[in-house]
């Protein structure tokens, strides 16, 4: 009996256990799931959903404890520091692991099909519709300022700004922010097909857009990531650090003289903060913070801003034909939302099942890397808008 | 859940400030890389 009683502490799990932690450890599953068996975004999902488990598990040592210890004088409270805890506080509270990776995702943007035809940089702006639109929702729905500003930049399709915006407004729901962002970009291939669908006809979808390739002269490219920093930095000074960061990538890559550099911060960079990102934004998704109502209608939310950014750019681009001879095929709007490059695919894709010969690829491409400025911009905006 | 009206409507103007923004700074932005292309101009397709 002395032996069982003093065998009781490997049962001290049953003592902290929840329904929540055991659900948590079901998505956690399900996201893993998803990740492996679906390729949904692997290299986010996979982590997040392992980092749900490891921050679920009952006096999980991942994660900060608070002991009570007693001592001569009375009681003394003890802080035992979890690695996921440390990494979150020295990687995201900070902001520094999504500026490093956005080091690392400048390097691998070819800004070429934007510079060769800079209109598309119009429908980037379009396309960011669905995080103000979001936005505004959130608040009807009964969400503060700040959490309603963190919720519509699900809509920048962009994760690293995603985690940027949330954290700046100090969102209690990165966790379920982060979860809905990436879910959506991994799901852009169902959720971009629908809602263009909903706003164009089949003769706009078949409209064939020519493509006569331009080539920009090297200095245009070293010039151009200088000089979008210091257009957002001075219009949007609260974009500088992202927008910095994205266009010191990309100078490096120009460059031309760092070509070591820039192959470190594509890949090993990249990778190595990408390794640690998701598993660290699972410091978020403890039970009782994620298993909630808001969660749910975050995750509705985050669908809502996906549409919504869809149907901006789609709409602005059947607004420019309205006044343009040379006709642009609305689909192409849709490519402006930041979801690199996977939107761009989904629209040549549309393209060519409307029309085997109308290759939209490389329009699409062009007003996709111009969304992955302006959904760093609009992220920026909201950041000084809202204070 | 109870709807709020009025902070919705009291979020409108920024939203809309919001996406204008976004168009501004991606127009000159636009602007510059057309100046860009002209002072540096394309080279040669080959």
């Amino acid at each position: 009996m002395h032996f069982l009683q003093s065998m009781s502490f490997l049962l001290d799990w049953t003592k902290g256990i929840t329904p929540g932690m055991v659900l948590m450890w079901i998505i956690g599953g399900v996201l893993i799931f998803l990740a492996i068996k679906k390729d949904f975004e692997p290299a986010l999902l996979l982590p997040m959903g392992f980092g749900a488990i490891l921050v679920n598990i009952p006096f999980s040592g991942a994660i900060d404890q608070i002991y009570r210890a007693v001592t001569g004088g009375g009681s003394l409270e003890i802080v035992q520091e979890g690695i996921i805890d440390v990494l979150f506080r020295a990687g995201i509270a900070n902001e520094v692991f999504p500026l490093l990776l956005f080091v690392g995702i400048g390097a691998m943007i070819d800004f070429g099909p934007l510079l060769s035809n800079p209109k598309m940089l119009l429908f980037g702006a379009a396309a960011q519709f669905g995080i103000f639109f979001t936005m505004s929702v959130s608040v009807l729905f009964g969400f503060d300022l700040r959490d309603a500003a963190s919720i519509g930049i699900i809509g920048a399709a962009d994760g690293p700004t995603a985690i940027f915006v949330s954290n700046f407004f100090q969102s209690k729901y990165i966790g379920a922010i982060m979860v809905a962002a990436y879910s959506y970009m991994a799901l852009v291939p169902i959720v971009q097909p629908f809602a263009i669908r909903l706003v164009t006809t089949k003769a706009e979808r078949r409209i064939k857009m020519r493509y006569s390739p331009k080539s920009v002269s090297k200095t245009t490219k070293i010039l151009f990531p200088i000089v979008v920093t210091l257009i957002a930095g001075l219009f949007a000074p609260q974009s500088v650090s992202l927008v910095g960061f994205l266009m010191f990538g990309n100078l490096i890559r120009e460059c031309g003289v760092l070509d070591s550099l820039s192959l470190s911060a594509q890949h090993e960079l990249a990778n190595l903060i990408t390794l640690f990102l998701g598993i660290t934004i699972a410091s978020r998704m403890r039970a009782e913070e994620f298993v909630t109502l808001d969660t749910f209608i975050i995750i509705a939310l985050g669908l809502v801003a996906f549409v919504f950014d869809t149907i901006g750019g789609v709409l602005f681009a059947k607004l420019i034909n309205i006044f343009s001879k040379k006709k642009i095929n609305p689909m192409v709007g849709a490519a402006g939302i930041s979801a690199f490059p996977m939107s761009a695919r989904v629209i040549q894709k549309m393209g060519t099942a409307e029309d085997p010969t109308n290759h939209l690829l490389m329009h699409a491409v062009g007003a996709n890397v111009a969304g992955q400025i302006a959904s760093v911009i609009a992220g920026g905006l909201i950041m000084t808008l809202i204070h | 859940m109870q709807l709020n009206i009025s902070g919705f409507l009291a979020v409108l103007p920024t939203a809309v400030y919001g996406i204008l923004g976004v168009f501004v700074v991606m127009a000159l932005i636009y602007g510059v890389i057309r100046l860009l292309l002209a002072v540096f101009p394309r080279d040669k397709l080959r």
